[in-house]
């Protein structure tokens, strides 16, 4: 397995080595996409939960008038995947793309769900991973709700991640629910 | 529903619908299949046949045309097909529920099967053989998608008096597939 340290980073605040979590390790296969490839498609079972070793990576769901509406990012050390249909084992509504190209590390709901039998310290992880999840998730839905465009583009560069300035503008403007026109008027501004 | 645009994730999107909803109907019972509604009408695994038959004559053009087009920085946002694959495209999905705009089949497409004989086995071929050309037709919209598409125009299935890029011919052949569907829906009912 050598993507040991990036596992070990990704599910910190845990303390997890081959010696005492060897069943945690072993269940990761690595995957590799071309840019514009589809990780996952709308109608389509996600079948893995994924651990982003390079490339950035955009879901979206397609709106009524044909448009791609992005809802958000996956990245370098981050975990990628459609997180609702791969728990409930569902069709996805969303697309995941690789905007970039793209390798990941992945396990199966069956692995993902042997973790917590196996190792009780991962129900604290969990706990962890979902409150930051559901902060994240209302911050943004405020931001959006309340914020000019101006301010959530402001808000978004002040805390943007690096890998997010190398994709195409018209994904960033959806994000932040504006065209890609005022997006680049925004950014001129600013720099 | 009338489109102005063809978009390739909305394309899949509606495939991997069809594929879904295939998957669900596997469930009806042999009979069901065979079972013609009316004496004139087809049975659901004669609809199933006649989706296959009307795939395979674009198999060739269109896998001939995606090793030939150029490919392109990203991906395709959209297309706006030509006004006569776009009137055609326009009348072949179902509205409602409802099929509009009947159309006469030629003889070439018309599915040639013995229902008396049929059994379990052979109607799994057949449903089979179709999921796999959903996914053949699935595979074909992911690589015109990063292709310069447009580029190139082919006859479509009557002739020259259409001619369809490879977008144009998997809207076609999509849409034609959801009135299919619809049909199939209807014939299992009884």
């Amino acid at each position: 397995m050598q993507h040991i340290p990036l596992l070990q980073r990704a599910f910190q605040p845990l303390d997890l080595n081959p010696a005492s979590h060897p069943e945690f390790f072993k269940g990761w296969e690595e995957v590799q996409f071309k840019r514009s490839d589809f990780i996952t498609e709308s109608g389509v079972r996600e079948r893995h939960f994924y651990v982003v070793v390079s490339g950035v990576q955009a879901i979206y769901i397609i709106g009524n008038n044909g448009d791609k509406k992005v809802i958000g990012f996956s990245f370098d050390g981050s975990f990628s995947g459609v997180y609702d249909s791969f728990l409930e084992e569902s069709p996805s509504h969303y697309f995941l793309e690789a905007l970039t190209p793209s390798t990941l590390i992945r396990t199966t709901l069956d692995d993902y769900n042997s973790w917590f039998t196996l190792y009780p310290e991962f129900n604290y992880w969990g706990r962890i991973v979902h409150q930051h999840l559901l902060i994240g998730r209302v911050k943004r839905e405020i931001e959006l709700i309340t914020m000019t465009a101006k301010e959530r583009f402001d808000a978004f560069i002040e805390r943007c991640p690096a890998p997010l300035l190398t994709i195409p503008q018209k994904y960033l403007a959806s994000y932040l629910n504006m065209t890609p026109e005022t997006f680049s008027r925004l950014r001129s501004l600013k720099s | 529903m009338a489109r102005t645009h063809i978009k390739p994730e909305i394309q899949i999107e509606r495939i991997n619908a069809l594929r879904n909803t295939l998957n669900q109907l596997r469930s009806k019972e042999n009979r069901n299949w065979l079972h013609r509604p009316h004496s004139k009408s087809w049975s659901a695994i004669e609809v199933a046949k006649h989706m296959l038959i009307a795939q395979e004559v674009y198999e060739t053009k269109i896998e001939s045309t995606l090793s030939r087009l150029k490919p392109i920085e990203g991906s395709l946002e959209a297309i706006r097909p030509n006004r006569t694959p776009a009137f055609l495209i326009k009348r072949f999905p179902p509205q409602n529920g409802e099929i509009k705009h009947k159309m006469k089949t030629t003889k070439k497409f018309e599915p040639v099967l013995d229902l008396t004989s049929l059994s379990n086995t052979d109607v799994a071929t057949i449903l089979d053989q179709l999921d796999s050309s959903l996914a053949q037709l699935k595979s074909w919209v992911t690589a015109y998608r990063t292709t310069d598409v447009t580029a190139i125009r082919f006859n479509s299935a009557i002739g020259a008096i259409v001619r369809f890029n490879a977008a144009e011919a998997c809207e076609f052949i999509l849409c034609h597939n959801e009135r299919h569907f619809q049909q199939m829906a209807n014939a299992l009912k009884g």
